[in-house]
């Protein structure tokens, strides 16, 4: 196990000196932050910016608290919250690639399992962190400026999401072992990603087995306290996906990396 | 029927507390992606460019900058030990 303690030593090393430790977590808080305020300010700053023309009525609902907690987890951290951790995870193991360090570090006498873990275990804890950190301010902001909601149900739905953000890295990580480019990473990530969001939209039975659908799942029990129906079928799902994908990218990466040292 | 922002000195001190931690964490940002610029060895038209992206775009500028302005002069990734790398202790 001592090979796996310097690696992640090197994983925090890597965080410090690319700030990926200081700006993830900015963004995410930004993001949770942006939700309550504008939701909440929304009507003010219209009034304020000359109000809406005459005989136009647009009724904006009027939003509880738990309706604005979710509505962060959909609509920042599920659209601007994925861009970013896509782009956070693109060089995790692209970059380690293209400059040799990684044929460096497996002619030391450490395999590709605590390689890849150590990546996945620094950048999780680095993201979820993040995503943790985003979503208190967020229930800060919506406890100060709407009234609380129940802290197990918020909690318990960000736990759910927490699953569904690990799925999104460990994906990242793989498509980084598979490809070389980072564009090229980025771009089939994001496109991948999204379109398992969008694919909840339709709903149906296929969604049980759907990582995506997770997001659901948080904001189901966010708002109403109770699971949609299979819930735990669709963690298993993703907590499978994300052991196949490991092990995917290690069969991977040893079979094309290594004989080409 | 005015077309003016009207803020009153009162409705900001309402604001401020909400508005303070976002600009407590750009300043953050901005003030260490700075630092960072004008320690990396680059041209001093890259530092300039990177310099106003940071300054007049907010949150967003320094975001870039992380995440695409520190290459090094050569083509080495940023990210993993690069053996040529100084050791910069202070």
């Amino acid at each position: 196990m001592n090979h796996f303690t310097v690696l992640l030593k090197r994983e925090w090393l890597d965080a410090r000196r690319s700030y990926k430790i200081l700006w993830l977590p900015v963004v995410f808080m930004f993001l949770g932050v942006l939700q309550p305020l504008s939701s909440f300010y929304l009507p003010k700053i219209l009034k304020m910016a000359g109000g809406l023309p005459e005989g136009m009525a647009i009724s904006l609902p009027e939003l509880t608290a738990d309706e604005v907690l979710a509505g962060t987890l959909t609509d920042q951290f599920d659209q601007m919250g994925l861009i970013v951790i896509v782009i956070a995870a693109m060089g995790i193991i692209a970059s380690d690639k293209n400059n040799g360090m990684l044929a460096f570090i497996l002619t030391r006498n450490t395999t590709l399992v605590e390689y890849l873990l150590s990546k996945l275990l620094g950048h999780a804890v680095m993201i979820l962190g993040s995503v943790f950190l985003g979503f208190l301010t967020a229930v800060f902001y919506t406890f100060h400026l709407y009234q609380t909601v129940s802290v197990a149900r918020v909690v318990a739905g960000l736990g759910v999401y927490l699953i569904w953000s690990l799925f999104m890295l460990t994906f990242v990580i793989v498509m980084g072992t598979l490809l070389a480019r980072s564009s090229v990473i980025v771009l089939l990530s994001i496109l991948v990603l999204i379109l398992l969001k969008i694919v909840t939209l339709l709903g149906g039975g296929f969604q049980v087995l759907n990582p995506a659908h997770l997001t659901n799942q948080a904001v189901s029990i966010i708002t109403s306290g109770n699971m949609l129906p299979y819930f735990f079928i669709t963690v298993a799902v993703t907590l499978s996906l994300i052991v196949l994908c490991l092990l995917f990218a290690t069969s991977y990466l040893s079979r094309k990396e290594l004989p080409s040292m | 029927m005015h077309y003016g922002y009207h803020i009153g000195i009162d409705e900001f001190a309402d604001w401020l507390p909400l508005l303070l931690p976002i600009l407590i964490l750009h300043l953050i940002l901005l003030s260490v992606a700075l630092w960072d610029l004008v320690r990396r060895d680059q041209s001093a038209d890259y530092k300039w460019m990177w310099g106003a992206i940071i300054i007049l775009i907010n949150i967003i500028g320094p975001i870039l900058y992380f995440i695409f302005g520190r290459k090094e002069r050569t083509y080495a990734s940023t990210s993993g030990k690069s053996s040529s790398k100084k050791v910069r202790k202070s």
